[in-house]
């Protein structure tokens, strides 16, 4: 699929925020096309996790604006943005360990007041992740982290996004967990739901990326599909300094 | 003597089921805001005062007296929520060293407020929540204090069901457990820590209201009562529900068995013993857990 040409699900532009006076990002712009996967990567420090939170509210910007869908999503609050269909699963332990895996099913769709299509969402979860079934009634704090990160995924999908913004998902994973993660993501994007991943695992996120940007110092440093990307061989100066190999 | 043992023990767990109720409110809050809430104490002045006004007007019942208690420490503690806990909020937590501040300066306005408005006399509600006495055997137990224990022991039952089985209750917990999470959730952060400061500080004014028919009340009586819900926290273990409902009676039966040996006016130190006791040999308390959420 020609990625380029489809819609746009989400856009960034020139987006300046921090916290209390200190910008972190600096004019940082990003593009989600509605169907991919938009990957984000850059060394520590760089805004990642800043301009997640930009997106999903938590952190209102000083400058620049969110659109979502063609509207302006600025200003709206977290709850607004989910109701919306943007969804955040956050770096680490994005669930309630001390609820029940049902509970925190149940805590995902918070915002759905029809009890027919709160149970009809988990039903469906639990189909997917058979895991979760098993263990519905134990302590979410019980689940090991491949489970667990299974449990945001289900939980995330109780509000059913269209776009889905990810911070790590490999983190503290396996390497075969992690290939269980990434299977589950493009089988979700594959059911229509679009993907903003912040990720270190730069190798696992190039395979499944359908564009990348690269950020530095809270600034747009490159952007571009993975292959035009490696080519240029500028992650290395990102991650190692200028020289680095 | 051994009658005295029954007679103080029973006396102390009928105090025991409020000292509960207050460390449940300081609990709550603190555990979904990290907020230590240094003006606890004086919530359930305001509360005691409440119901004071209250009985003044032609309508003397106690219990629309802890209506009344109720509604302005209700309203009250939204207030202090919104317009001073809200500013200090930053990434769905209250700013730790600030909020001990403000709550600590509220103390003083409450209490200087109250001072200033009715003065330093001791007042009292009038009319009692029951009257007369039970005797079983040579024990006498007063109708009142057994009012005052079934009432905090139902408040604190229909506290924790509410947080288990609701699921404002459950986004409450939620809330308490990881803000980011819950945000992500669609949970409200802001609108459960209204409510939260709300429902911890009713916690305290009921209590106020419920020991007013049986003792006095005055403007600096809060700060006692901050001390009573801190140890109870602290025996109990910080963030635990249960914790603080067992701790609650634990103080009330040792302060109360302690007049058998100590002399009178003694008892006071009692809480603050057994608190340092139990830092020293388990800082995390009864029920609490060690490690500290981050």
């Amino acid at each position: 699929m020609a990625a380029n040409e489809a819609p746009v699900a989400l856009e960034a532009r020139a987006v300046t925020a921090g916290y209390g006076g200190s910008a972190v990002l600096q004019g940082l712009g990003v593009t989600v096309r509605a169907g991919s996967i938009t990957g984000v990567i850059g060394p520590n420090g760089a805004g990642k996790s800043t301009l997640l939170k930009v997106l999903v509210g938590y952190i209102r910007p000083s400058a620049g604006t969110v659109h979502f869908g063609g509207e302006d999503i600025t200003r709206l609050p977290p709850e607004e943005r989910i109701r919306c269909g943007v969804a955040y699963i956050a770096q680490q332990r994005s669930y309630f360990p001390s609820q029940s895996v049902a509970d925190n099913l149940r805590l995902g769709a918070y915002l759905v007041r029809d009890a027919g299509v709160r149970a009809r969402r988990e039903a469906a979860v639990l189909e997917r992740f058979p895991v979760l079934a098993e263990r519905r009634h134990q302590l979410a704090g019980m689940l090991s982290g491949g489970e667990a990160r299974m449990l945001e995924l289900g939980r995330m999908l109780m509000m059913a996004p269209r776009l889905a913004i990810l911070d790590e998902p490999s983190i503290g994973l396996s390497p075969r967990m992690i290939d269980v993660v990434y299977g589950q993501v493009r089988r979700l994007r594959e059911e229509g739901i679009s993907f903003l991943i912040v990720e270190q695992n730069v190798r696992k996120l190039f395979a499944v990326a359908d564009q990348v940007f690269a950020l530095d110092s809270g600034r747009n440093r490159l952007a571009g599909s993975p292959a035009a990307l490696s080519a240029e061989g500028v992650l290395a100066e990102l991650y190692l300094g200028p020289g680095g190999a | 003597m051994l009658l005295d043992l029954v007679y103080f023990t029973a006396l102390g767990i009928m105090t025991g089921g409020l000292y509960g109720l207050l460390g449940l409110g300081l609990n709550l809050i603190f555990g979904v805001m990290r907020v230590i809430n240094v003006s606890h104490g004086e919530m359930l002045t305001l509360g005691a005062y409440s119901a004071i006004v209250m009985g003044m007007t032609p309508v003397t019942s106690p219990w629309f007296a802890i209506a009344a208690a109720v509604l302005v420490v209700t309203v009250g503690g939204f207030l202090v929520a919104r317009l001073l806990l809200q500013p200090l909020t930053v990434d769905g937590r209250v700013h730790e060293q600030r909020g001990l501040v403000l709550t600590l300066g509220l103390s003083f306005v409450v209490a200087n407020l109250i001072l200033a408005i009715f003065g330093p006399e001791y007042q009292k509600v009038p009319g009692q929540l029951a009257q007369g006495a039970y005797t079983v055997g040579d024990l006498v137990l007063e109708k009142q204090r057994l009012v005052i224990l079934a009432a905090s022991v139902a408040i604190a039952a229909l506290l924790m069901l509410f947080l288990r089985y609701t699921l404002t209750g459950r986004a409450i917990r939620a809330v308490g457990e990881n803000p980011e999470a819950a945000q992500a959730c669609g949970i409200s952060v802001r609108r459960i820590h209204l409510l939260t400061f709300a429902l911890g500080s009713t916690l305290a004014g009921v209590s106020g209201a419920l020991i007013t028919p049986a003792t006095y009340a005055m403007p600096a009586m809060g700060f006692s009562y901050t001390l009573y819900a801190f140890t109870v926290v602290i025996i109990g273990g910080l963030g635990s529900m249960w914790g603080a409902l067992l701790a609650g009676f634990l103080l009330g039966i040792a302060e109360s068995v302690s007049v058998i040996w100590l002399p009178s006016g003694y008892n006071a130190i009692v809480g603050p013993i057994l608190m340092l006791a139990m830092l020293i040999v388990r800082p995390q308390g009864l029920l609490g857990r060690l490690s500290v959420r981050a």
